[in-house]
């Protein structure tokens, strides 16, 4: 069954696509890869709610005691907090979402997005392709049958029978 | 020291605009149609703009109480 990661996309999709170029499959990073940032992320948020709730007296005692000019300090510091830990998550997010691999009927692009303004293009024609390799480290990558992207054996496995039927017709044409 | 509280202030929400705006701009240049990416900038403007109205609203109760 298709994996609902395997999108269907309107043409044309990659920015130099070929006139006769059709776009197969445009596959993303499985989630268990963002997953640790995500948590990491998400105790950033929590933890300094979670010290204010259990340190509660403290707190009340900080904020009646102190003057205007504390309080006003302590809400500039915890917009700021906030507001860098929303960029973070939004670059992060970038970095991962757009991190695309893309099968046509003529090439394999991986196109990889590091941070805001670094974006690699990295294309591979079939006709080139003499070896595939699949890697799957770790145990939530065993776990979810992930090797950077889902089910690596399965594109491993696509495009090789793919390549062949390529590569027979090319010689029956030839023929 | 009240105006100097309101233009740090001010200065954040500008540092914050001006990085929405680069992440919107990028976000719309290689998104496709149907994608994630600007549902979750729009999940990330509303999260920014809770904090930014939350500390204003503290920052007036604060001098008005």
């Amino acid at each position: 069954m298709p994996s609902l990661r395997f999108t269907e996309v309107p043409q044309p999709v990659i920015p130099n696509q070929r006139n006769d170029e059709v776009i197969f499959v445009l596959c993303r990073k499985h989630f268990i890869d963002y997953l640790p940032f995500a948590l990491i992320l998400g105790a950033l948020i929590i933890i300094p709610i979670g010290t204010a709730l259990i340190g509660v007296e403290p707190a009340v005692r900080l904020l009646q005691t102190g003057t205007v000019l504390t309080r006003d300090i302590i809400i500039l510091i915890f917009i700021a907090y906030y507001l860098i830990l929303a960029g973070v998550f939004i670059s992060s997010w970038v970095s991962f979402y757009f991190y695309l691999f893309v099968v046509t009927n003529e090439r394999v692009i991986e196109i990889q997005q590091k941070g805001l303004f670094n974006r690699e293009f990295n294309e591979l024609d079939f006709s080139q392709i003499e070896d595939i390799s699949s890697m799957t480290t770790g145990f939530l990558d065993t776990f979810f049958n992930v090797g950077g992207y889902p089910n690596p054996n399965r594109w491993k496995g696509g495009i090789f029978r793919y390549r062949k039927s390529l590569a027979s017709s090319t010689c029956s044409r030839n023929y | 020291m009240t105006a100097l509280i309101f233009i740090i202030f001010v200065i954040l929400v500008l540092i914050c605009a001006g990085l929405s705006a680069l992440f919107y701009y990028h976000i719309r240049r290689y998104a496709f149609v149907g994608d994630a990416s600007k549902r979750v900038f729009l999940i990330y403007s509303m999260i920014t703009l809770a904090v930014i109205a939350l500390s204003l609203i503290l920052l007036i109760l604060n001098h008005i109480l």
